[in-house]
This record gives structure tokens, C-alpha cells and sequence, in this order.
């Protein structure tokens, strides 16, 4: 009797144990098998390094995009989050994978930053990489509580060139596209002071509160906390008005400025990638980004696509490159 | 009532599809750990944690706040049976569970104690319910300056964690603080302390630590010390409801300890063992013959069982509307927050209701699981504590290695648990409390952060915090806190002499 109620709870015990497991590794989709009958590109899974968390607007996009490339593929395209340094860690697995065209990796405008930075001491740069298409363009635009006494951009920069360091500006942190537009705006002669949150939704909330004056976020962030009724928008700051906030002016037109901001998120691969497989990455990528499907999907989460191709989008970041340099003094 | 609206569509959340089934994995896990001693809520927390990465956040965190709640229930079986405390907020129950069970009455030990934590928890929820949507809409009002004050009196509360040495317990708060620091500078992007790791540019991972501060190194303590022991003789369980006459006194000790766990749970930087210290020491004291206590009264089963319940669900109030952990395993679950790309705050209750309430909902039911547990299944729960360590332990460990590199996938962190449970073992062994390293690692980071933040916003003036009305109040309790510690310390001195050594 004693030992049949032991053995009871050993089983109960291991299979509630087998059953955590499982359940953990429920959301993994296996990778299917096919035969590999012809020796054209690609003829076996596709692996997409994400470098960030899972669950951010990062991902969620990198994944929409993956979805779709599978289609257009006929193979399976897994997403891993390989995460650590702000990203570097997974863009290194990436460039450390064969450069077959079966690794590839979401690619942000962050990866310039951070090996630009000395104080990194990064080994690798834009060349180390073979860039395919470039994804999202995330413009930067700032907004205010809907009773804050600056009514409009114009006035606003006027005040901040007549009493230097007095307006707080709250970014989603140090050495973001927010944190480098207020440098760029300094050198300019309109100090601001940056109070470095840990993200965007802590930026919302700090801003929300009345802690900073102002609060800079990707456009489609604004125009959702602008939907709420918690934030006025004020500016964009790009030469070209957002189609997320085609009521609110640019910079440029109302200041006069030329400072913008933005994010950009593409595909790369590692250093000299197999030309044919990025020929066929190439027009799959340029099929996909075309369709109005996707553009719908990734507007309802409040990002712009803006298709770029492999040589577009190099000859861009390098020039991202240049402007950085310039800014920083790197 | 806005939130009974927002509450049935808890429940509507809490019991489709698989949440339900989550919930009584997550009760049950809490259960076992909370039998288990050693292993408590913050490690069976923790354990699981990295294993609800697929799942949808309002799943994954009623699973992980059942264990959490769960294990509270649990503690209290071994501790009445066999005198060993499945988790520390169980301590105090020994003190007269234990005897109550030699007299033959363990199932009144552990009824009262259900039906106390079952009391104790329902309303703590009920509170959550009337007092969270509150504190959310004033919360945005909390600005750096305010986290900031709020931490330090956090900090300054610490002191209740240290257990028996101050000196071991300030050098483990250190130490977690120390810990706060490695990874990005949040106001000048350097990377401090990561020995050109570029793994440890974002920090030390969470999970790891948790991991292996509490997880592993009572896993290496369990190994070492029982791992060839006999299990202990169980007394038998019956007769769980407490005899006519002490319904009252009973009740009576069941409300004042739902009032100090509430209260307690309320107050960053303390942990579940203070309300059920608090509760006791209370309950002796009005009691009409406090010879009575520690040789089987009812009221000292009562009042500290439902206290740490009560605590738990209150605990949830500032990690929901503040993203303020108040204890260990709240730190645990707000690591859990982040993981699953949700940001407690103000902003959590307006813009993720369905997943709040379904997660406050779920908690009603888990409660009423626990009940059904605890009361008519009691006996096969205290089966558990027969269940020889050989086979135990090492299903753990392998749970915890597979958890700890699901996190980043990397092994990296694997060695970094590792690292981390041997140097709790040997902090265990030189008794160093683990629960300020990992409190101060938490509140260290909102510490430092938050301070940059009211430093730029008050261009550099330190006065600036007393110049908020919200902050200035907080630091000067924080200072009240300190000095009046500090008093009470140097007087105690004279008495107790040398207790350090």
C-alpha cells in the first residue's frame, strides 16, 4: 500500500514535470524537413536573427516579414532571438554564420552607432556585412501634454535658444536616434537636456506625468498616444511630413532645421554572401515589401515601410555613417 | 464600480482556454515547492520563469503568480508535520504548529491555516480590486524623483531581511547593489564591469541570478545535508476544523493579519517572513495568556499564515501600478513582466485590462484551488515531503539548466547560474541572506537610473527632491526609518552585548 502511493507520486510528479517542459517548448515551431532534391537556393530552412527580445515592435516586424518570406521562399524561415549588447551579440552569431544565405538577420541603424563608438571596441563595420533590403523607416517626432504651454514647434525653439538647457527632452536612451538629434540640435545652438528613460513606453509615461517638457518616440508611437488623447504632437523631424501625423509640420518647414531622425531596420547576411542567394533574397525581399498586405499589417502597428535594395540601402548607412561621425566627433 | 466590469472580463480571460489549466499548474508548482523545504516561492518562481517564453503573457503570468501565492499554502504542511519550514514565511508556524500536531491536532493546524491563508488572500484581491485603479491614476504623478524616494525607503527597510548578523546582511545588500552595476551606464552609455564581455554589456541576467542564489544553492544545501536522510514519520491529518471555542479567537487573529500582510505588502524592500513576525508577535501580545503561545495555540497558526498570503496578493499593488517589486519573488515575476514585453506602471491597468483582471481574477480561483488543496487533499500533499531527494534533485536541476538557457539561448548564462549557486552555497554556509542581493540587485538598478533622471531634470540640484511634495515626504520617513533604526540599534547593544559573535 506504502509503496504503491510512492510510485503514484513519483509518476504524477514526472509527468507534471514532462508536462512544464512541454509546455515551454510549445512555442517553438519545428523545423520541417524536406528533401533537398535540387541544389538551387534555398533548398533547406532559412534562419532569421532577430537580435532583440521577443515580443517588441522589433521582432513582431522581423517576424511579419519572415511570415511572408516563407511564402515567397517555399521554405521554412525560423526566427531565433539571439539577444545581448544592445544587439551586437546577435548581429556577430549572423556574421559568423557561413555565408550560404541560409543565416540572416534583422539589421538596425544601431549597429553603426555602437561601432562607431570607441569606447566599444567593436570589430566589425557596415563592410563586414552584405546588406539585401532595407525594411522599416521609423521617423522620430516629439509631443507634449495636451495642456503644455508650447503650442507649436516654432515658438518652442525659439524659447530654447533664448534659455539654453531649461527644456527637458525624455528618450528611449542614451546614444538612440532621439539622443543624437538633441546633440545635433546643440551643435546647433538649441541645448535641451536629455533624460535618458529605459524605453519607450517609460519615456511615454515620464513625459505623461509632467516630469520632462517634451517626449520623443517613432512617429507611429505618437500617433497612438495622440489617438489616446495623452500627448499632443508637435513636430517631425524629417524633411517630409509622416504619414502617421500628416497634420503635424516638419522641423524643416517651421524652424527651418535641418536635423532629422529616424530608425531604419533591414536584412543582412554575413560578408561576401553566395551572389545567387543574394540575388534570390534580393527579389524576394523587394516582392514582399511591396505588398500591400504587409505595408497594411505593419502600419496597423504604427511602422512605414520603405523599401530600399541592396545597393540603395549600403550607399544609404554609409551616409549614415558619414552624418554620425560628424555629429558625435567619433 | 468600473472594476467589476473590467473584473467579470477577468474571469471570462482567467478561465478560457488553457489559462485555467495554467492556473492549477502554477498552484500546484507552488504547492510543491512550498512543500518542498528549500525550495521556496522566489526559486520556484524563478525556476519556471524562462519556460513561459512561448506562452501569452497573461498565461505565462498567472502560472508564475500561482506559484508564487501557491507556495505560501504549501509552506505551511511541513512546518505543522515534521517541524521543517517548506519556505521561510512558514518559520513562524512551527513555533506552534509543530506542537499542535505532537498533540494529535495537525489537521486544525493545517485547517485553520487554509482557511486563514484562503481569508487572508481573498482580501488582499479585494483590496487590489478597490485600491489598485486608484493608486494607477495617481501614479503618473510618480515621476523619477518619486521612484527614486521610494526605493530608499525600500532600502532603508531592508534591515528586515538581514536576519541574524546586520553586518552579513549589509554586505549581501552591497553586494547586490554591486551587481546593479554591471552592464550600460544608463545616463553615458559606458559599459561598466563587463571585462570586454559583451554578454554582460546589458547586465547580469536576472534570471541567472535568481536561479542561482536560491534555486541551486539550496538544491547543493538539500544534497549535502538529507540527500541520504530517512523520511520523517507523518502524523496523521484529521479533524481540520478548529473546535467551537476557537472560531472566535481564531477569526479574530485571521483579520488582524489579513491588516499586516496588506499593509506590509504595500511597503517596497520587505519580504513575506516580516508580516508573519509582526503578526505573531502581535497576537502574543494581546493575547489574554501568552504562556500559551509556542506550545500550540491556534491564533499563532492563524494570524502569521494569513498574513504572508495577505501580503502576497498586496505585494501586487505597487508591481501593478508602480512596477515597484516589494519582496524577492515579486522581483522574480516583474522579471517575468519584462520578458513577456509588458511594462508595469501607470499605464499597465488602461492599456492591458484584460490582461490585469484576468490575472487578478485567476487569483480568485487559484485561492479557491488552494482551499480545496489544502482542506480534503492535504494528506496527499504531506506524501510529498516522503519523496527521496535522489530523485528529486536532479530533476530540478536539469529543469533549471534547460530554463536558464532558453532565456538568450546561451550558454553563457547557464555558467552564470552556476556561478552564481555555488557562491550561494558558500553564502549560505557563512550565513549571508540571499534575499538582500537580490532585492538591492532590483531596486539598485530603478536606484541609480532614477536618481540620473531627477539629476537632469533638476539640472544637478539635489534639493530638488525635497522640493516635490511626494519624494520629500518619502526621504524623510526613509531618514525617520534610518535614525530611529539607528537609536533602537546603539540601546539594543547595551543589552544583548555581544550577539554579533
Amino acid at each position: 500500500m506504502e509503496t504503491t502511493a510512492k510510485k503514484m507520486l513519483c509518476m504524477l510528479l514526472g509527468s507534471f514535470l514532462l508536462g512544464i517542459v512541454l509546455t515551454g517548448c510549445g512555442g517553438q515551431a519545428p523545423a520541417a524537413k524536406k528533401p533537398a532534391a535540387e541544389s538551387n537556393y534555398p533548398n533547406k530552412p532559412i534562419t532569421l536573427i532577430v537580435p532583440y527580445s521577443a515580443g517588441g515592435s522589433s521582432d513582431v516586424g522581423a517576424r511579419l516579414a519572415a511570415k511572408r518570406l516563407e511564402k515567397e521562399l517555399g521554405q521554412p524561415v525560423v526566427v531565433e532571438n539571439v539577444t545581448g549588447a544592445a544587439g551586437w551579440i546577435g548581429w556577430t552569431k549572423m556574421a559568423k554564420s557561413k555565408p550560404d544565405g541560409y543565416t540572416l538577420s534583422l539589421l538596425n541603424m544601431t549597429f553603426i552607432t555602437s561601432y562607431l563608438n570607441p569606447e566599444n571596441k567593436r570589430d566589425m563595420n557596415l563592410d563586414s556585412l552584405t546588406l539585401l533590403a532595407n525594411h522599416v523607416w521609423d521617423v522620430t517626432a516629439w509631443a507634449v501634454r495636451p495642456d503644455s504651454p508650447y503650442k507649436n514647434i516654432k515658438e518652442l525653439m525659439e524659447y530654447v535658444k533664448a534659455n539654453p538647457g531649461k527644456v527637458t527632452v525624455a528618450t528611449s536612451g542614451v546614444y538612440t536616434q532621439h539622443h543624437i538629434a538633441l546633440i545635433a540640435l546643440e551643435k546647433l545652438g538649441y541645448k535641451m537636456r536629455a533624460v535618458h528613460t529605459t524605453g519607450v513606453s517609460e519615456a511615454l509615461t515620464t513625459a505623461m506625468g509632467g516630469h520632462v517638457d517634451i517626449v520623443s518616440m517613432g512617429a507611429g508611437d505618437i500617433r497612438n498616444a495622440a489617438k489616446e488623447g495623452t500627448m499632443r504632437p508637435l513636430v517631425v523631424l524629417d524633411k517630409q511630413r509622416s504619414k502617421f501625423l500628416p497634420d503635424v509640420p516638419t522641423l524643416f518647414e517651421s524652424a527651418g532645421l535641418d536635423v532629422n531622425a529616424f530608425a531604419l531596420r533591414g536584412f543582412a547576411s554575413p560578408g561576401n554572401t553566395d551572389p545567387a542567394a543574394v540575388k534570390r533574397l534580393e527579389a524576394a525581399f523587394k516582392k514582399i515589401l511591396a505588398d500591400p498586405e504587409h505595408i497594411a499589417e505593419m502600419e496597423k502597428m504604427g511602422l512605414e515601410i520603405h523599401y530600399m535594395d541592396s545597393k540603395d540601402y549600403k550607399a544609404f548607412m554609409k551616409d549614415v555613417e558619414t552624418n554620425l561621425k560628424k555629429t558625435m566627433g567619433w | 464600480m468600473e472594476s467589476f466590469g473590467y473584473l467579470l472580463h477577468g474571469f471570462e480571460t482567467a478561465c478560457s482556454g488553457w489559462n485555467l489549466l495554467y492556473s492549477l499548474i502554477g498552484v500546484s508548482f507552488g504547492m510543491f515547492v512550498g512543500v518542498l523545504p528549500g525550495l521556496g516561492p522566489t526559486a520556484g518562481t524563478a525556476l519556471l520563469l524562462p519556460l513561459t517564453f512561448g506562452m501569452q503573457p497573461v498565461s505565462a503570468v498567472i502560472m508564475l503568480s500561482g506559484i508564487y501565492y501557491g507556495a505560501m499554502y504549501g509552506g505551511t504542511i511541513t512546518s505543522v508535520l515534521i517541524n521543517v519550514p517548506g519556505e521561510s514565511a512558514s518559520l513562524i508556524t512551527c513555533l506552534d504548529g509543530y506542537p499542535m500536531a505532537r498533540q494529535g491536532r495537525a489537521g486544525t493546524a493545517l485547517g485553520v491555516a487554509a482557511i486563514g491563508s484562503f481569508i487572508g488572500g481573498m482580501i488582499a484581491l479585494a483590496i487590489l480590486i478597490l485600491v489598485g485603479p486608484l493608486v494607477a491614476s495617481q501614479a503618473l504623478k510618480f515621476g523619477p524623483p518619486e521612484y527614486f524616494a521610494l526605493v530608499v525607503v525600500g532600502l532603508s527597510l531592508l534591515i528586515g531581511l538581514m536576519g541574524k548578523s546586520l553586518v552579513r546582511g549589509l554586505i549581501a545588500a552591497l553586494f547586490g547593489l554591486t551587481l546593479a552595476f554591471v552592464g550600460m551606464d544608463p545616463l553615458t552609455g559606458s559599459i561598466r564591469f563587463a571585462f570586454g564581455q559583451e554578454t554582460l554589456e546589458d547586465g547580469i541576467e536576472f534570471v541567472s541570478l535568481a536561479m542561482g542564489l536560491f534555486g541551486l544553492s539550496e538544491i547543493f544545501m538539500t544534497a549535502e545535508e538529507n540527500l541520504n536522510t530517512q523520511a520523517a514519520e507523518i502524523p496523521k491529518i484529521q479533524n481540520m476544523m478548529p473546535r467551537r471555542e476557537e472560531w472566535g479567537p481564531s477569526l479574530k487573529a485571521i483579520l488582524r493579519g489579513s491588516g499586516i500582510g496588506v499593509l506590509l505588502g504595500l511597503v517596497p524592500g520587505t519580504n513575506s517572513v516580516i508580516p508573519t513576525i509582526l503578526s505573531y508577535s502581535i497576537e502574543k501580545k494581546i493575547a489574554d495568556d501568552p504562556s500559551r503561545f509556542g506550545k500550540g495555540a491556534i491564533e499563532g497558526v492563524a494570524g502569521p499564515e494569513t498574513a504572508n498570503n495577505a501580503y502576497a496578493g498586496a505585494a501586487l499593488i505597487p508591481l501593478f501600478t508602480l512596477g515597484i517589486p516589494s519582496s524577492p519573488s515579486i522581483a522574480v515575476l516583474l522579471g517575468a513582466f519584462i520578458m513577456h514585453g509588458l511594462t508595469p506602471g501607470p499605464t499597465l491597468m488602461q492599456r492591458n485590462p484584460e490582461f490585469v483582471w484576468g490575472v487578478i481574477a485567476s487569483m480568485f480561483i487559484g485561492n479557491a484551488i488552494l482551499l480545496v488543496m489544502n482542506l480534503p487533499m492535504a494528506n496527499m500533499w504531506a506524501q510529498l515531503t516522503r519523496v527521496p531527494f535522489k530523485i528529486m534533485l536532479p530533476n530540478i536541476m536539469i529543469i533549471m539548466i534547460l530554463g536558464a538557457y532558453s532565456i538568450n539561448n546561451s550558454l553563457f548564462d547557464v555558467g552564470m547560474m552556476l556561478v552564481f549557486g555555488i557562491l550561494g552555497y558558500f553564502m549560505k554556509k557563512a550565513q549571508f541572506p540571499l534575499g538582500p542581493v537580490l532585492l538591492t540587485f532590483v531596486l539598485g538598478k530603478i536606484l541609480e537610473s532614477s536618481l540620473m533622471k531627477s539629476l537632469t531634470i533638476f539640472n544637478g540640484n539635489f534639493l530638488g527632491f525635497f522640493q516635490r511634495p511626494i519624494s520629500a515626504t518619502l526621504l524623510i520617513i526613509a531618514i525617520t526609518i534610518i535614525a530611529v533604526s539607528i537609536y533602537f540599534g546603539s540601546k539594543d547593544k547595551g543589552i544583548e552585548g555581544d550577539s554579533e559573535i
